[in-house]
């Protein structure tokens, strides 16, 4: 009887997916964990925790979890960098940016750096769960205050007449776009699309032109707006 | 000072003193010879030796009169001279210890300001990686109750999001007061886009109408300098959003050449210019403007608003 019970939880444990959280902060990292183990106990669980980065490179690559939730501000090194470490030895982990900053600029740091996403921590929980539910799945999340504020930057500089991808882009740049806008790195995309990294640099700046988009970073942002707008 | 100033004035300066002295020399030598040449004329004349003694002596007489007189001239002169080298010097020394108290009031300034970034700074960081990271957490426990409360169907579920909502907007309300205090924003997106944000902030606290307007891209690289221009802002805005009653707010940071001006318009009440001398924050603006080097200008009228430039030079060092 004992046993059966034992084998289900398994069975439950291996179903749900595992998180690690970095965080500074033991109040955030409790409060994390206590609120995932009850919003979203069918499907995650928190599999470890850590308060710096060093400690966390270490076990994520000796235990693998599904994602990993970065606090941005790190003491000693920020979660941005972390976020490229982790990135770079961890192809397709699911990460996660925490952060109090509202700015698109974090945003777009987190997502150049690799992250799937970018969460505020005063957004409501239901956004939390939903974010990391997006990131396990390939998507990419942003806050609604940073894609809103990218949305006024767009109006203020006019150029909403030239800000639809999916009427302005040809048909392979609209797919390398919505790759990009899944986290994808640019050698991702080009191994995805059997295309050389050239031509995929090529049509990055294409795209650029037409969305009227400054920075690589702002189009990674656009790219996974509009995914998740896509998506939603 | 004043004691300074009334010697200067009552005495004639060392310069035409000189010349005076000059000019009763010359003129001694000329009366002199005068008096020589018409008794020698006088002796001539008469053809007789007792009269070339007569002028002789009559010239001794006229000389010593007058070597006399010029030696008292002299030694006058010697006292005035004395005294005008006192006086000058006693000047100087004036002058060099009101520069000198005029640097260290400066650097007390520089300093006061300093501190005042500093500890504000300390607070504003304290307040964003300390408070606020608690009260994410208790939002968290908050939100896990509200879910526990739920589950046992308890009347008191509402209670709980109430809690939790109001912990989020207690959150963000710190937020934006840590960045008042230390605009992280400076260090990380430069300066017109701190304005930018400190405007949409200010909007959105105090619910009037703040507008930033860049008509070119202004970077500024000398953080001192960056973070001056920004506090000027930030008090300027402060001063229009709590004691003007201000409707609309502009902020502006143009350049022009190798000038940068910031400037805060507002349609409040305005203020008289006593009014003006007494408040602590107009004060700390100009003290700011000092501190960089720049030229600031408060224009208000009681019932016209206000409008506060600072004129930045920009130079080599920033």
């Amino acid at each position: 009887m004992n046993e059966k019970k034992e084998t289900q939880a398994q069975e439950g444990n291996r179903n749900r997916a595992r998180i690690f959280i970095v965080d500074d902060h033991p109040i955030v990292r409790d409060g994390l964990a206590r609120l995932i183990g009850k919003k979203a106990k069918g499907d995650l669980m928190i599999c470890g925790e850590t308060d710096n980065a060093v400690d966390a490179i270490k076990t994520v690559a000796k235990i693998h979890p599904d994602l990993v939730m970065v606090d941005i501000s790190l003491r000693g090194c920020d979660g941005i960098e972390l976020t490229k470490s982790l990135r770079s030895q961890h192809n397709k982990l699911p990460i996660l940016v925490l952060s109090m900053h509202d700015e698109l600029l974090y945003a777009e740091r987190a997502l150049h750096a690799g992250a799937n996403g970018y969460v505020m921590k005063n957004e409501s929980s239901e956004n939390l769960l939903q974010a990391i539910r997006k990131a396990l799945a390939g998507g990419v999340y942003v806050s609604e205050s940073v894609s809103s504020e990218i949305l006024r930057r767009i109006k203020r500089e006019g150029r909403d007449g030239v800000s639809s991808p999916a009427a302005s882009l040809s048909n392979r740049e609209l797919e390398v776009f919505s790759l990009l806008g899944r986290a994808r790195t640019t050698r991702q995309i080009a191994d995805e699309l059997y295309l050389s990294i050239k031509t995929i640099e090529t049509h990055l700046s294409r795209i650029k032109v037409k969305l009227g988009v400054e920075t690589y970073n702002e189009l990674i942002v656009r790219a996974a707006l509009w995914v998740n707008s896509e998506t939603a | 000072m004043a004691h300074i100033k009334n010697n200067r004035k009552e005495r004639p300066t060392l310069g035409s003193v000189k010349l005076s002295a000059r000019r009763n020399k010359v003129f001694a030598v000329v009366f002199s010879l005068v008096v020589l040449t018409s008794a020698c004329v006088w002796a001539y004349s008469l053809r007789s030796l007792s009269a070339a003694g007569v002028a002789l002596l009559l010239f001794s007489i006229a000389g010593g009169l007058f070597y006399r007189i010029q030696k008292r001239e002299n030694e006058s002169l010697q006292r005035e001279v004395a005294e005008h080298k006192k006086t000058k010097e006693s000047l100087e020394e004036a002058r060099a210890g009101l520069e000198q108290r005029t640097a260290e009031l400066r650097r007390a300034n520089e300093e006061v300001l300093r501190i005042n970034d500093t500890v504000q700074g300390n607070i504003g960081r304290d307040l964003h990686d300390g408070l606020l990271q608690q009260l994410t957490g208790l939002t968290y426990f908050s939100d896990t109750l509200a879910e526990n409360l739920a589950e046992a169907a308890s009347p008191c579920v509402d209670g709980a999001h109430e809690i939790s909502e109001h912990l989020r907007r207690l959150t963000s309300w710190i937020r934006d007061l840590a960045k008042g205090l230390y605009p992280t924003d400076l260090d990380n997106i430069g300066l017109a886009p701190a304005l930018e944000r400190l405007a949409s902030t200010t909007a959105h606290l105090f619910s009037t109408s703040v507008v930033f307007e860049c008509n070119e891209p202004v970077t500024v690289s000398n953080r001192q300098v960056a973070l001056h221009l920004y506090r000027i802002a930030q008090e300027a805005v402060n001063n229009a959003v709590k004691h003007s009653g201000a409707k609309h707010i502009h902020i502006g940071l143009n350049r022009s050449g190798d000038t940068i001006v910031l400037t805060v318009k507002d349609d409040g009440s305005g203020f008289s210019p006593e009014k003006a001398a007494a408040g602590m924050g107009l004060q700390t603006i100009h003290f700011r403007g000092k501190a960089i080097g720049a030229v600031v200008d408060v224009k208000s009228d009681a019932g016209k608003g206000t409008i506060v430039s600072c004129s930045f030079q920009e130079s080599d060092k920033s």
